[in-house]
């Protein structure tokens, strides 16, 4: 009886650990059309402005002149200027680097890791013989401001190789624990209380937190990336954040990623 | 009555002198545990870092502590340092549970 048992629970733990993404991300989606389901599924890249309707209109208002309009203008400019060999960012990237955020994160099998559109702009940077610049600070926020203006309506359609899957478990994991001094995992907020109220703020679906970045924060008062917004999560709960574009970090874009496959990319945006 | 008075003060010195060479190594015990716990906290605290599950507090305390060390308010440095071990320790046994407690988070 008891090695019965053992061999069940063995082979719940299998389970669990090999669950393949596409059996998540189903799941995932499942448990938001449950929750909300009012809502279009869609409309979850615009986060909590899509579960309540005065903070959204609110929100379209701020969008008849949108914030981060001047970064897209800068990053327009800085993409098109070239390097001191020759070359541009354009060289780097398939179609010129036009249309292509909805490719990122992916996994490149050379590095055995997740490249995400910032450490690719810093590589490409890198090869061309230019110094890589700070992923918190300005320039990288405008040109991947730039960039995701131009992916505007495509959809993310994210791969996992067999070879990309410890990586997709560590963000799935890195997402589903608790830590800090509040206990609190991603999803605590974003699944468990998505759609309540946090003080005065709507907690928003994690089903569409990857569509729209870098974002203009007004608490921040610049555009900024995911990796901050994921810094600023980790501290507000208690816990030491990471370091922007650190390994665990890239894994939770991609986990969170490819959980928001089938989305339509809207960035950049504007948040409160 | 000579003989008496110099053996009065001789006994007193000694004891005074015992006295504050008591309080000086009590200062000084006091003032080793204390980077002891210091240097458990510390310890606990780069383990916790290195398994991605470290507190902000852990690190707020330890400097309290380093802080009240250097002022030699010994009092002081000893409970934000006890505090920092507990803080750091709890972040440690956090993530031992989140090893596997996570997974029953996951929609299926």
């Amino acid at each position: 009886m008891k090695f019965l048992l053992g061999v069940l629970i063995t082979l719940g733990n299998l389970g669990y650990a090999y669950a393949d993404p596409e059996s998540d991300r189903e799941a995932f989606v499942k448990f938001y059309a449950e929750r909300f389901s009012n809502v279009d599924m869609q409309d979850h890249k615009d986060g909590a402005y899509a579960l309540d309707k005065a903070k959204r209109a609110q929100w379209l208002e701020m969008e008849e002149f949108p914030p981060y309009e001047l970064a897209v203008d800068e990053g327009r400019a800085l993409f098109a200027v070239p390097f001191s060999n020759g070359e541009s960012y354009a060289s780097c990237f398939d179609h010129q680097g036009i249309g292509v955020k909805q490719q990122f994160p992916k996994f490149d099998m050379a590095s055995n890791s997740v490249i995400t559109l910032e450490l690719a702009v810093n590589q490409c940077r890198e090869a061309n013989n230019e110094p890589a610049l700070d992923y918190l600070g300005d320039e990288m926020s405008f040109i991947t401001a730039y960039m995701a203006f131009t992916s505007r309506g495509e959809h993310f359609d994210i791969q996992i190789p067999d070879a990309g899957l410890a990586a997709y478990e560590q963000g799935k994991q890195f997402f589903y624990e608790r830590r800090g001094k509040l206990d609190f995992a991603c999803s605590s907020c974003h699944m468990t209380a998505a759609g309540n109220l946090l003080r005065a703020e709507v907690l928003s679906a994690s089903v569409g937190h990857a569509t729209h970045w870098p974002a203009y924060r007004f608490k921040w008062e610049q555009v900024g990336g995911l990796h901050k917004r994921f810094i600023e999560c980790n501290e507000q709960v208690g816990a030491v954040g990471l370091a922007p574009q650190s390994e665990a970090y890239r894994n939770l874009e991609y986990f969170l990623t490819y959980m928001n496959n089938g989305m339509e990319l809207n960035g950049p945006a504007s948040r409160k | 009555m000579n003989n008496l008075m110099i053996l009065l003060v001789l006994t007193s010195t000694f004891a005074i002198s015992g006295c504050s060479e008591s309080q000086e190594s009590d200062v000084a015990a006091q003032g080793n545990e204390v980077q002891s716990l210091i240097d458990q906290a510390i310890a606990a605290d780069q383990l916790a870092r290195q398994r991605q599950h470290a507190w902000i507090i852990t690190d707020e305390l330890l400097q309290d502590a380093i802080t009240a060390q250097a002022a030699n308010n010994e009092v002081a440095a000893k409970v934000a340092a006890e505090r920092a071990l507990f803080t750091a320790n709890a972040a440690l046994a956090q993530a031992d549970k989140e090893q596997l407690a996570w997974r029953a988070r996951v929609p299926r």
